[in-house]
């Protein structure tokens, strides 16, 4: 006799008039399981029950440890004891197997409770663990869920597999055939009691009842709960549903204690999951064995690594690689009959992003330009170009692979074609832009800067752009530098031929910054990429270029290379400006001198006291609050007053700028008198 | 009067909301499935200003008024909700009050709110969880007689009495046992004397709450031969199945506790002699490497009286490695383990061809060769399975 799956229907119909009935066919009824799979995972630990003495026939499923088979107790238990049952993992033919063909289930707890006799306890105490002398599918056994419960409820994809030969004629060929219902990812409901739960418009048929309910996490199925009741419209019942009671931790707890006083073994895990953001990551948990298991820790995904085994308590260590996909992943840690679940995050393609392209082989300006975009978590973006002092903008959606091109038309200048590649586990936008006549690379990060918080205040810096001294112009530009705690950048500075310039921007996650600042109207540029270092410092490489112009100084443009020297600056009122000497060397150079100036001097609070020297008429003034220094001195060439402009870089313990000659920029640098 | 039904005048609204509420009196009996009856609501209003209607501590001020509020503030919340969120607040009122460090609440306090009475229903049922702990309560009053238990068993124990006179609520009655059984645990005299008095209670067995069933874990903890006989009564009592499923739980954990005591009883009182197939169950416990449980099953198996179907019955569940297993409101689960179930098994095999070579078992033949048969796949499964040497 197929196991009493209608008289609990009929049971279940008592207590259940409350729910509708609806007119539609079952959404998910049973199929058969193809014998090829019926080899594979769930379904290979899946079985027929056959409770001989109780003349009953069921379904049930190896789960948790390789000795034990979970079922309901209405197949086996029937207000009495009846040992003996077989068991017959995955079978699949059409005829009803020999007891040789299974495994002997030595005997099983039933799970009740003494007021399980009212109505509404039925389902709730529904269940038993059979447990066999020997291994019964090969040692195989199902995952299962801590708390099943949770589980059902949610819309992860379930599974309901089993024997549901009552919906066949006796001597049908698929009467002893292995089915599935599902995969559906409908919700279960909650009962009135909390761990028997029902589900609408999927109906399985007797037979069924003990077989296992999966639930699909980490990319696999895990065990759940047993169906224990149903009602299928084609019996009349007027709807189709299925009823399972939960697997929860608190009956666990049951099996597991009884399984370890029986002899067997069983591992506990102080902590069954961990969450890791996108990087590569490291992690560890705590296992407990009670019955002296011998376990190892084997993962299920090939991003997962570790090597642990150990008898008895033990740490496992974990390693997983960085995730690069688009998605977030998840896998487990078997150890034993318990698992350890992994979540790890995706790298978020949202963000805002900047940076900017040239032609690496021959930068100019008219192929140098700047990029901002925003990029939206569906991949769609805005983009900003600057170029040549003019501004385009540039929307698109990024395609799956993370690739987009657009053209851009300009007026009296032939079209700009825009190819771009994100990625989003290295927050970078890489492509190259047509221009018609040039080509340029592109590299753009995205915003995230956090590195370098100072307790939420902003942190200042001062910088100085150092020349080529091979080239002109000489001087040294300087820059005062205010960095937001969320990463904003407010530059004001002026470049060694007194053009001066400010620009607002932003730091990435990896402390990267890309400066780009328009200067003489269009005609002319800083680019370049910076980098804020631990210890306070910046270094990077610039490129200014000034093309021809009508202006007194370098009129014939240039192009340059410059060395960012940049400090963290921490004002200090005391005679040293910050630096760690008080007795310093001036040196003026270039800017039209007939050759190197330079001063002994002595440091005061905020000003010096020029010592001896032949730099006529030297003195500086230091500001406390930006680390600005300003002075003058008698130009040898002219006689006139010259300035002079510098910042003090406390990091690299001097100060350096610039004065404007005649025609020429000049080099400003104080420094430590050397002994 | 003493306490009475509290009236208050709440919105409109919030008592359409509610729907009902069980605000009872001491003075009234509660039948174990009788509905609460409709009452007028709480309102929040109400629970935020002082008011002079608070029943028997009508008089009260201070920490006493507050804890009232506390009680109606509960209240109110739990005949609002879905019965899980009714859990949730239940739980969270309790571990807040009891488990926070400012502990709010004491025992005390905790027996002042029994004492006034009042009580709520909280559509949950009577279910046991892990460490006899209550994982539902079907009343405010069960909840608070449960966290009573833990909070202070001693003054838990000394407050069952109370119950155990008033006879007012099966439910109760069945924490109060419990609390007596951890409260006074020397006392197994008092706890079998109130057991009885609970299985005598004829309206409560007649529809029994779940928290009535439930206290028939007292049997499986006390393992007391005396039980046996009621116990026995109530499985032959086919119009009450609730009941006899409780008493049949009861019976067969303590015939795996002490196989040797409960067969006895059964053997010698012929208990269950109308539900054969329950007492073959029984007798399927036995251990017959022991001499006298051999003894006694063999009696079992030469009494005439003792129908061949019912040896069969015997037959298909000895020895029996099965157990119930359940969260207990005072026992513990036992389960026999793989090896020492092996031997009994190899054991047994033994005996049962020594049977079968007896001619005063000439009778039960065909019963014991499957026994034998059984026994042997049994045997061959343990060899297989590594826990029995291979012969």
């Amino acid at each position: 006799m197929r196991s009493n799956f209608r008289l609990s229907t009929q049971r279940f119909l008592g207590i259940a008039l409350v729910f509708i009935a609806f007119n539609l066919e079952a959404a998910y009824t049973p199929e058969v399981v193809s014998t090829e799979l019926s080899q594979t995972y769930p379904y290979n630990v899946t079985g027929l029950l056959s409770a001989t003495e109780a003349g009953k026939i069921g379904s049930g499923a190896v789960i948790r440890y390789p000795k034990v088979v979970i079922s309901c107790a209405h197949v086996v238990y029937d207000f009495g004891w009846k040992n003996g049952n077989y068991f017959f993992p995955a079978w699949n033919l059409g005829s009803f197997p020999s007891r040789s063909q299974g495994v002997l289930l030595r005997s099983y707890w039933h799970f009740t409770s003494y007021s399980s006799g009212t109505s509404d306890r039925d389902f709730d105490r529904d269940f038993v663990a059979h447990y066999a002398y020997e291994n019964i599918a090969e040692g195989r056994y199902g995952r299962a869920l801590e708390d099943g419960r949770e589980g059902l409820r949610s819309t992860l994809p379930k599974l309901i597999t089993g024997y549901p030969g009552g919906l066949y004629p006796s001597g049908s060929p698929f009467e002893n055939r292995l089915h599935q219902t599902g995969p559906f990812s409908l919700p279960f409901i909650p009962s009135s009691y909390s761990t028997y739960l029902t589900i609408n418009e999927v109906s399985t048929g007797a037979g069924n009842s003990g077989g296992p309910t999966w639930v699909n996490n980490s990319n696999d199925w895990a065990f759940a709960g047993v169906l224990v009741a149903g009602l299928e419209r084609s019996e009349n019942d007027g709807i189709d549903r299925a009823g399972v009671r939960a697997i929860e931790a608190a009956a666990w707890d049951l099996v597991d204690k009884a399984y370890v006083s029986a002899g067997g073994c069983s591992n506990y895990l102080k902590t069954a999951s961990a969450t890791f953001g996108s990087t590569a990551s490291t992690g560890t948990f705590d296992v407990t064995s009670t019955g002296g298991c011998t376990w190892a820790a084997i993962p299920d995904q090939n991003w997962i690594h570790t090597t642990n085994t150990a008898d008895g308590n033990g740490v496992v260590n974990f390693f997983i690689d960085a995730n690069h996909s688009g998605t977030p992943r998840k896998g487990s840690i078997s150890v034993g009959n318990r698992s350890f679940q992994i979540t790890q995050d995706f790298p978020q393609i949202a963000g805002s992003y900047k940076g900017f392209f040239h032609d690496v082989n021959n930068t100019k300006l008219s192929s140098s330009g700047f990029l901002s975009a925003k990029v939206t978590s569906s991949g769609a973006f805005s983009a900003r170009i600057q170029l040549e002092g003019k501004s385009y903008a540039l929307t698109g959606v990024f395609s799956r692979e993370g690739s987009a091109t657009g053209v851009i038309l300009r007026k009296n200048l032939p079209s700009l074609e825009v190819n771009l590649q994100v990625d989003a586990f290295y927050e970078i936008i890489i492509g190259d832009l047509d221009g018609g006549l040039w080509s340029a690379n592109l590299d753009v990060v995205k915003d995230g800067f956090t590195s370098l918080k100072r307790g939420g205040k902003a942190p200042k810096y001062t910088m100085a752009f150092l020349h080529n001294s091979e080239k002109v112009p000489s001087g040294d530009g300087i820059a005062t530098l205010i960095v937001s705690p969320t990463g904003v950048t407010q530059i004001r500075g002026a470049m060694a031929d007194g053009t001066r310039f400010s620009q607002k921007s932003s730091v990435s996650a990896s402390s990267k910054w890309p400066l780009y600042i328009p200067l003489y109207n269009g005609k002319g540029v800083l680019f370049g990429w910076n980098t804020f270092k631990q210890d306070g410092t910046i270094t990077g490489n610039l490129t200014w270029i000034k093309n021809e112009g009508s202006r007194t100084f370098y009129p014939d443009g240039f192009t340059n290379d410059l060395q960012i020297a940049g400090s963290v600056y921490a004002p200090v009122l005391n005679q040293t400006w910050g630096l760690d000497f008080i007795n310093g060397l001036v040196v003026l150079e270039d800017g039209n001198l007939p050759g190197p100036l330079s001063n002994l001097i002595t440091l005061d609070q905020n000003s010096v006291r020029a010592d001896v020297g032949a730099i006529v008429d030297v003195n500086l003034r230091y500001a406390l609050p930006t680390g600005l220094v300003k002075g003058s001195f008698i130009h040898p060439a002219n006689g006139k007053k010259t300035l002079v402009t510098g910042v003090v870089l406390q990091k690299q313990n001097e100060v350096r700028g610039f004065f404007l000659g005649t025609n020429q920029s000049g080099s400003f640098l104080l420094e430590k008198k050397l002994n | 009067m003493k306490s009475r039904y509290k009236v208050f005048i709440g919105s409109i609204f919030l008592a359409a909301a509610v729907g009902f509420i069980a605000i009872r009196t001491t003075s009234r009996t509660r039948r174990p499935n009788e509905k609460t009856l409709a009452q007028p609501p709480l309102s929040q209003n109400n629970l935020s200003q002082p008011s002079n209607q608070l029943g028997s501590s009508a008089s009260a001020t201070g920490a006493a008024f507050k804890n009232q509020r506390l009680w109606q503030a509960l209240a109110v919340k739990i005949t609002q909700g879905h019965p899980e969120e009714n859990r949730a607040a239940l739980l969270s009122f309790f571990e807040n009050q009891f488990r926070s460090p400012s502990n709010h609440l004491s025992a005390n306090e905790l027996i002042e709110f029994l004492e006034s009475g009042e009580d709520a229903s909280t559509s949950l049922g009577f279910r046991v969880g892990a460490a006899h702990r209550l994982e539902e309560w079907p009343t405010l009053r069960v909840a608070a007689l449960d966290w009573l238990g833990t909070l202070d068993p001693a003054a838990a124990a000394s407050y069952a009495e109370k119950i155990f006179n008033q006879e007012k609520s099966a439910d109760e009655f069945a924490i109060a046992l419990r609390n007596l059984a951890f409260g006074l645990p020397q006392n197994n005299e008092a706890l079998t004397q109130r057991f009885e008095q609970l299985l005598a209670k004829e309206d409560w067995k007649n529809v029994p709450s779940q928290g009535y069933l439930e206290a028939f874990d007292i049997a499986a903890y006390l393992v007391n031969p005396d039980l046996v006989q009621p116990l026995s009564h109530n499985i032959s009592d086919t119009r009450n199945e609730p009941l006899r499923k409780a008493s049949f739980v009861a019976l067969d954990r303590m015939a795996q506790a002490n196989p040797k005591l409960i067969i006895k009883q059964l053997l010698a009182n012929e208990f269950l002699q109308n539900s054969p197939f329950t007492r073959a169950g029984l007798f399927s416990h036995a251990d017959i490497r022991d001499h006298e449980q051999r003894q006694l099953v063999e009696s079992y198996l030469l009494n005439t009286k003792v129908q061949s179907q019912e040896i069969s019955s015997f037959a298909e569940a000895f020895p029996n490695g099965s157990a119930t297993l359940v969260y207990g409101l005072v026992s513990e689960n036992r389960s026999p383990s793989f090896s020492d179930l092996a031997q009994q098994d190899r054991s047994s095999l033994k005996w049962v061809r020594e049977w079968l070579g007896d001619k005063r078992f000439a009778s039960r033949q065909p019963e014991l060769q499957k026994l034998e048969s059984k026994l042997e796949s049994y045997v061959a499964s343990a060899v297989r399975g590594g826990i029995l040497p291979t012969p």
